[in-house]
């Protein structure tokens, strides 16, 4: 009696266990997964098409390529900081100039996978933009602040800049906190 | 759960460790608490140590040093004091420089859109400098010199035509420098309510991306939870009794001398933070509404008048009751997020209820792009009106705000004959290319009529009348959930009949009367017809025509009976102020800024206002300051409600939680998993 109790309490728990280490692991594997498919879309859109969906149902579509060689960070970032798009890749935050069109461009990413990288990055780090007509410019970080999500001032910075908005704190284990970690790079 | 989650707010200094450190792979040290306030996060900069910073204070970050400069602590001092129909304006802003450096500060701030701004003083200590009125540049080089010269100077200059900005050079540590402006506007009437308005704040704009330079000037820096405060008062000299005196963004204590003399109101918390603007409503005791006020006066050897008529209300007869056509849009960009998506949805609502099943309608919605809720107008059944309900109430605001897309859309359908086809806009307005939408409106709006409905605790009004003005429609303002319901019910009332229409004045004589606006719009239920004229020779009476299905509108009223002539009213400024409004207008809808400009100044010039070409400087050669000045923005409150883009986005996945928990469970698992048969057997049988 009490051993059978034992088995299903021992399965349900196990079959409870593979599930939430599934769900986190397909977070995880989406983000890495969706980036290689993002990369044809990207090299569509840098030959020259528009608005190029990676998936037919997609609602958003690549404007930009982040990277950070010493890092080993190399992400197309797509249009729209929603949830649907950034389980894909960093989002370009929409009222934020798109990037290549001079002023603050800013782009947010979750904390645990694509942006994950930023709690590393130091004050002068070269971080590379590749824009859809191949130019490449680049930024040096200025800046890193913590700040409650209501702030969006950082957002409206005068100036060209390349703002990073991910989740802090990094390894909080409950999502929805209220602060950000922003990061600021200047162009150089 | 790991020890961060439990740290609120708090700010992360790497600085020290990065000049220390440079390994590109070390772990900055997490976290280096500090004072907990929104604004204290400190710049990745070694000169900026967290001394700096002072809870609920804006940091500003100097260009290339780097240091924070604490902005000055603004106060203001608004006294208004209408007479009639006019309203005088001072408003005095305080500025103290907390800091131990020299600072000149920057302060963007609006005005009500319809103000003449005619006077600027400044006052520091017990001295008194009265400002004068200039060309823009010369104003500007007399500033600069001022300044660099460590004179005290203040040079207000007019950014747009609702947006304003106040220089003060020089101000000493700790020292507290004043600047008076004064102005004058008209009171405004609809359906028996007088009401005068005060923006206390700006609403943060978008502009598309291929626009960034309209954008120069007007984005100030935003605060939240602190920034300007404001108290004000108002003496008011209404002419009739009153039944009610009310303000519907805040309480106000009112003191009443007399039945029929003027009356002191005040707001009932004194000082307040400028998040908000003020609405100042007062309605007359019934029967004594005025049906018609005429207003004279002379100025540099020439008449002017104000002139508002209340046009009797035939009676409406519903066998002569045009259908209308009704297309709705409603803004969804970023900046209506938080309550004000919920109020243009609350209207749109109770705008979709007021529609009969003979009217037809469509409904807009806009943020990066525009999207019709169905391709073209339907009748207003009962099944369309609840689909367009439910689809409402799954819009969310996100993104830019694209209104020309919205426009066009809305514009695309050709007006049918025989039926009133009407665009109500539902925005906050914040928007950065505005000429663009003006000339749009200006060129396709054939027997249109376009209706704005202003969103939010501080809707851009001067875009959202002047849209109106263009469009021949009205301007409905809604700052709070609790009156959209009264307010849009009184818009609908009206839209489903124009009381009169093809109004036009003439003040006789020989027709020279520059009567404005020159384009009078429809006059609805409630409503009353406000022009200015310069009358130049102008007959005895002045005549108003209008049509409306069957019924022709004729009135007269004699000129030259009001005794106040002698009176300085500054009806020559509100007359002023509309000619260059209307001049201005050219310019947007595409005639040469350069025929337009000396026009303008020469007008502003004449009647001492403020314009686009003309500022007002004021220097103190008395005193100067040592050493050189920083520039320092003062920000602006955010408007209450508003949370500009929304908040940050969400970044954090639920991935770190769900391993946790399928670790967890996993442990669980081992922990409780059946022993063997025999141990467990023993175990079982001892007991």
């Amino acid at each position: 009696m009490r051993t059978r109790w034992r088995y299903a309490v021992c399965l349900g728990l196990l079959l409870l266990g593979a599930a939430c280490l599934a769900r986190g692991g397909w977070i995880f594997g989406k983000a890495a997964v969706a980036q290689v498919l993002l990369r044809r879309a990207w090299s569509a859109t840098r030959a020259g098409d528009a608005r190029v969906r990676p998936w037919p149902w997609a609602d958003t579509w690549p404007v930009a390529r982040l990277l950070s060689p010493a890092r080993h960070v190399d992400l197309v970032v797509l249009e729209g900081a929603t949830g649907s798009s950034t389980a894909f890749g960093p989002g370009h935050i929409l009222g934020t100039p798109l990037p290549g069109t001079g002023g603050n461009v800013a782009l947010a990413a979750h904390r645990d996978t694509h942006f994950r990288f930023l709690r590393d990055v130091t004050p002068g780090e070269a971080l590379y933009v590749e824009l859809p007509d191949g130019r490449v410019q680049r930024y040096a970080v200025q800046s890193a602040r913590v700040v409650d999500e209501r702030d969006t001032r950082l957002l409206q910075t005068p100036g060209t800049w390349l703002t990073l908005v991910t989740c802090y704190p990094f390894d909080a284990a409950v999502p929805g906190g209220p602060l950000r970690y922003v990061v600021q790079a200047r162009p150089t | 759960m790991k020890l961060e989650v439990l740290i609120g707010s708090v700010s992360l200094l790497w600085p020290l460790w990065a000049s220390a450190a440079p390994s590109p792979t070390a772990r900055p040290p997490l976290p280096a608490t500090t004072a907990s306030s929104l604004d204290d996060a400190a710049p990745l900069n070694d000169e900026a140590p967290c001394d700096d910073v002072q809870a609920g204070a804006l940091l500003l970050y100097g260009e290339d040093e780097g240091r924070a400069v604490l902005a000055p602590q603004l106060s203001q001092r608004v006294e208004l004091r209408v007479t009639g129909l006019i309203a005088r304006a001072r408003v005095v802003q305080s500025f103290e420089n907390q800091s131990d450096d020299v600072v000149h500060a920057v302060y963007t701030f609006p005005l009500p859109e319809t103000a003449a701004v005619d006077g600027l003083r400044l006052a520091v200590g017990e001295r008194r400098i009265v400002g004068e009125i200039r060309e823009r540049a010369a104003a500007q080089r007399s500033f600069e010199e001022a300044s660099q010269q460590g004179h005290k100077a203040s040079l207000v200059e007019q950014q747009r035509p609702n947006l304003f900005s106040t220089r003060v050079a020089n101000i000493g540590p700790h020292e507290t420098v004043e600047v008076e402006l004064s102005y004058q506007q008209d009171v405004s009437y609809d359906s028996g309510t007088f009401a005068l308005e005060f923006p206390a704040t700006l609403t943060p704009r978008y502009a598309p991306a291929d626009a960034p330079e309209a954008l120069d000037g007007v984005t100030p820096p935003f605060s939240i939870e602190d920034g300007p405060t404001l108290s004000l008062s108002l003496t008011l000299d209404a002419g009739v009794p009153l039944q009610r005196i009310a303000s519907s963004s805040h309480a106000l204590k009112v003191v009443r001398p007399s039945t029929t003399g003027p009356v002191s109101v005040s707001l009932a918390r004194g000082e307040v933070l400028a998040d908000r603007d003020v609405r100042l409503e007062w309605t007359p005791a019934p029967d004594s509404a005025p049906r018609s006020a005429l207003f004279e006066e002379q100025f540099g050897g020439e008449r002017y008048a104000l002139l508002m008529l209340l046009p009797p209300d035939p009676g409406l007869d519903p066998e002569g009751r045009l259908p209308r056509e009704t297309t709705f849009i409603i803004d969804t960009s970023g900046s209506m997020s938080g309550t004000s998506i919920e109020q243009a949805r609350l209207s749109l609502e109770s705008g979709l209820a007021a529609l009969r099943p003979v009217d037809r309608f469509n409904v807009i919605q806009f943020d990066d792009s525009a999207s019709a809720f169905f391709p073209g107008p339907v009748p207003a059944t009962p099944e369309h009106v609840q689909r367009a309900v439910r689809r409402l109430r799954q819009l969310e605001a996100d993104g830019g705000t694209e209104m020309l897309a919205a426009l066009d859309l809305a514009f695309d359908v050709a007006p049918a004959s025989e039926v009133l086809s009407q665009v109500v806009f539902v925005t906050d307005g914040s928007v950065g290319n505005e000429a663009d939408v003006f000339r749009f409106i200006e060129g396709n709006l054939g027997p249109r009529r376009l209706f704005t409905v202003g969103i939010g605790s501080a809707p851009n009004q001067y875009f959202m009348r002047s849209a109106a003005r263009l469009g021949r429609g009205t301007f409905t303002a809604v700052s709070d959930s609790g009156e959209v319901g009264a307010r849009m019910q009184a818009l609908w009332t009206k839209l489903d009949a124009p009381l009169l229409r093809q109004v036009d004045v003439d003040f006789g004589g020989d027709g020279r009367a520059e009567v404005l606006p020159a384009r009078v719009p429809d006059l609805y239920r409630g409503e009353p017809l406000v022009v200015v004229a310069k009358l130049g020779a102008a007959g005895p009476d002045v005549r108003v025509r209008g049509q409306r299905a069957g019924h022709a509108f004729d009135a007269q009223l004699p000129l030259g009976a009001g005794a106040g002539a002698s009176r300085e009213l500054g009806i020559h400024r509100l007359w002023a102020r509309r000619q260059i409004e209307d001049l201005m207008d050219r310019v947007i809808v595409g005639d040469s800024e350069e025929q337009i400009r000396p026009r303008v100044t020469a007008l502003a010039l004449q009647h001492r206002l403020l314009s686009q070409y003309t500022s007002l400087v004021a220097v103190d050669p008395a005193r100067t300051v040592a050493g050189p000045g920083q520039d320092v923005a003062v920000p602006n409150a955010l408007p209450a409600g508003n949370t500009m883009f929304g908040n940050m986005p969400q970044t954090a996945t639920p991935a770190p939680l769900y391993l946790i928990l399928g670790a967890v469970s996993v442990a669980c698992a081992w922990a409780v998993r059946p022993r063997r048969r025999r141990a467990f057997g023993v175990t079982a049988r001892a007991r």
